[in-house]
């Protein structure tokens, strides 16, 4: 089990330095001097100069990439050319917002997402089982904004519970829409997922001989055909932790909600690059890391997994 | 006997899947849409704003003030909204009230053409009075939030008969909106100082009193019009054609990619195969929405060149990694033995054996890929990196009806439901396409 974790961790090095690279290259790219845009109008040639030694924009590219990495390992994604506050701090400020919603999100997904999977396949083509995939099929065709947008018009609108977007100094009421606008689609792949991973199950043979054992439904529904189907049901949950992120930034949008994804957008509205570089690559550590998870949760509950 | 054609055989299997010909008809329908979209909808962008929000099949009676009221400045209030006392606020040099308020209801200074200054108090017809002073505000929930909020000091006056109201004339220049409100009731603009947003807000102001001429009915718009009058369905019928020539282009453009690299990747394999695997591997560890965004980002002018783009180069990669697969398991087969033997090169049996064979793949995951496609243009356009206004495109029209989230749904629930039904059109012929194609297929 270290032997594999220390291979993986091992395969991850490329894909980090990767990562890096490409959010360096869009990061050169950029139309403008960031340097002049902060400065202003007419900037002093020679603070402009001394600014431009002191962030190193007057080395080759590969030496800033270098300096860029050495500082990225360190934590240190640079500043904001708006305000001046570490990226870093700017993502750890708002990350409490983000991990909030996508935790909230990711619950619900699993409350409902499992449950209704489950009743989809022991009661198959019976009419719970259509209405949820039928409805798993809308919410996954909704584009996030609508289905954020539809939330609010009935929360807030129709039925009046909740009094409107935004963080609301961090009260529960406030998480409702926005974890049910995140959470329909991971919620809606996972019920699928648990379906179509139990439906398979169940037709094997050692379903077979629990039955003619004597054993009642739920035995073999839950303790044995579940835990099977567990395997792909994990899968698409860590895919979806790492995408919740990404997801979150619509989210976020539509909510008003003071996290990443907002950051994200104010970020790129206001052409602040050094912010949008340094959270992309958050976002993408975020995903390497997810997915390093679900590899090794997926060696730990299915022992037919070789690690090799 | 007579036996049918591969083709006839595959549309045979394709029409019993009874999903994938709701799909077929739906993309059929929008593909006519498309072509026809000039003579089915010749005036998308012409604005009337005495016909602004109307909602679908319904006409409007409007009446105009014939008094005009020249300028207005606004003060925020706490306390319930019936009743608003006043609280402080802040006028900046620029003559900009900078006010950071907890509470709801409004307070008008008007200033009337002939110079006379009157102060009216009013509230937002939508607010539920409250004694607590984080009152249930509704859609002005962000009000309520400590953020400061730089309020504009362009504030007109107008009244509509009927359910909602517009300005006669609005123009932007700088960082003020510059309108003319003949009619009664008030619209306000709030600019959120953290993300620069500018958001217009119109409200009712039935207390305002004001010379009445009636103009008539206004146009009864099939489904409604847009914030500035616009016919919305003529705008989804333009906007159809916007998103299939997106969903089209982009994934042409992951194919005219994805195909060389995945062939190649998966036909020499070894090392070719492994620097090609830890480059997908790379690609795919930026969430593709994200990686879009960062690419629009970057350009200065966003044209719908760059979204073409953006999301091309988010969606090769998974081409590259099918056909990959693809080429993987097809040069084991005999006939390509065979082809080798009779002194074909690799680039003929690449191109003229082995790429006929991937031909089912290559359509079903076209087909799911125009739906992706068709999403996150609509996605990208929601958070205004998208597509530029005025084109009418699906994601501009939503984002356009977010700051009439709740009072006026039709213009953001509309284009909204196009999209969804869009997306299941397509991925229902996908799923068709795939069991018709090869039932053994698993994507």
């Amino acid at each position: 089990m270290i032997n594999y974790l220390i291979r993986r961790l091992f395969y991850l090095f490329p894909v980090v330095i990767g990562v890096t690279l490409i959010t360096f290259i869009l990061f050169l790219v950029v139309p403008g001097d960031p340097v002049r845009l902060a400065l202003g109008q007419h900037p002093n040639p020679e603070l402009q100069k001394r600014i431009e030694h002191e962030l190193g924009m007057d080395l080759p590219w590969y030496a800033r990439y270098g300096r860029f990495l050495g500082k990225a390992v360190t934590g240190d994604l640079g500043n904001s050319i708006r305000t001046g506050e570490p990226v870093a701090k700017i993502i750890s400020d708002r990350l409490p917002a983000t991990a909030k919603l996508a935790v909230a999100a990711m619950i619900f997904a699993l409350l409902i997402g499992i449950p209704a999977g489950i009743m989809s396949a022991t009661k198959q083509y019976s009419f719970w089982d259509n209405a949820f995939m039928t409805l798993s099929l809308v919410g996954v065709s909704m584009p996030v904004f609508v289905l954020g947008l539809i939330f609010m018009l009935l929360f807030v609108s129709v039925l009046k519970i909740v009094p409107g977007s935004g963080y609301g100094d961090g009260q529960l009421i406030y998480l409702l829409m926005p974890t049910l606008t995140l959470g329909t689609i991971p919620m809606a792949m996972i019920s699928r997922m648990t379906r179509s991973a139990l439906l398979e199950v169940m037709k094997s043979d050692y379903i077979r001989t629990a039955r003619s054992k004597g054993l009642s439904e739920r035995v073999v529904v839950y303790k044995h055909a579940f835990r099977n189907a567990l395997i792909p049901i994990v899968t698409v949950i860590g895919n979806y932790f790492a995408g919740l992120f990404a997801g979150a930034i619509i989210t976020e949008y539509v909510f008003n909600w003071p996290g990443i994804g907002s950051a994200t957008i104010n970020a790129i509205t206001q052409r602040d690059y050094p912010v949008v570089m340094g959270i992309v690559l958050f976002i993408a550590a975020i995903f390497v890391i997810s997915n390093l998870i679900v590899d090794v949760t997926y060696a730990l509950i299915d022992p037919r997994v070789k690690l090799k | 006997m007579k036996h049918d054609t591969y083709f006839v055989t595959i549309m045979k299997r394709l029409l019993r899947h009874k999903l994938a010909v709701v799909g077929i008809v739906i993309v059929i329908l929008l593909i006519l849409l498309s072509i026809f979209a000039d003579i089915l909808a010749p005036t998308p962008n012409i604005m009337n704003l005495d016909a602004a929000l109307i909602p679908p099949m319904k006409e409007v009676h409007c009446a105009r003030s014939k008094e005009k009221i020249a300028q207005s400045r606004y003060l925020y209030m706490t306390g319930s909204a019936n009743q608003p006392t006043l609280t402080s606020s802040v006028v900046t040099a620029k003559g900009e009230i900078q006010a950071e308020f907890e509470n709801i209801g409004v307070a008008i200074e008007v200033i009337s053409e002939n110079g006379q200054k009157s102060f009216v108090p009013s509230s937002f017809g939508s607010l539920s009075p409250t004694d607590k002073l984080v009152g249930e505000s509704k859609d002005f929930a962000t009000f309520r939030t400590k953020k400061s909020y730089k309020l504009m000091d362009y504030l007109y006056h107008f009244k509509v008969v009927g359910e909602h109201t517009k300005p006669t004339r609005e123009v932007i220049e700088g960082d003020f909106l510059d309108m003319e409100w003949e009619d009664m009731g008030v619209a306000y603009l709030v600019v959120d100082t953290t993300t620069n947003q500018r958001r217009l807000h119109y409200k009712n102001a039935p207390d305002l009193k004001s010379t009445e001429t009636e103009i008539g009915p206004l146009p009864k718009p099939l489904l409604g019009t847009d914030t500035t009058g616009r016919d919305i369905a003529q705008r989804l019928v333009q906007g159809a054609r916007i998103s299939l020539y997106v969903g089209i282009v982009v994934e042409l453009i992951s194919l005219l990619i994805g195909i060389p690299i995945g062939a190649i990747a998966g036909y020499f394999g070894g090392r070719i195969d492994n620097w090609f695997m830890r480059f997908t591997d790379i690609m795919f560890a930026f969430p593709g929405l994200l990686f879009a965004i960062a690419v629009m980002s970057i350009f200065e002018e966003r044209s719908i060149l760059t979204i073409f783009i953006a999301l091309g180069l988010v969606w090769w990669p998974q081409i590259a990694r099918i056909i990959r697969g693809q080429y993987i398991s097809l040069k084991e087969y005999e006939f390509v033995e065979g082809a080798r033997a009779i002194g074909c090169s690799n680039f003929r049996i690449m191109t003229k054996h082995l790429l006929p064979n991937t031909l089912a793949p290559i359509i079903v995951y076209s087909t799911l890929g125009i739906a992706s496609a068709i999403m996150s243009e609509a996605g990208l356009s929601f958070l205004g990196i998208g597509i530029r206004p005025p084109t009418p495109s699906w994601g501009t029209m939503i984002n356009e009806g977010f700051q009439h989230a709740l009072d006026a749904p039709h213009v953001w629930l509309i284009p909204g439901f196009v999209i969804a039904i869009v997306v299941l059109a397509f991925n229902f012929l996908g799923d068709g396409l795939r069991d018709a194609l090869d039932p053994k297929l698993k994507i």
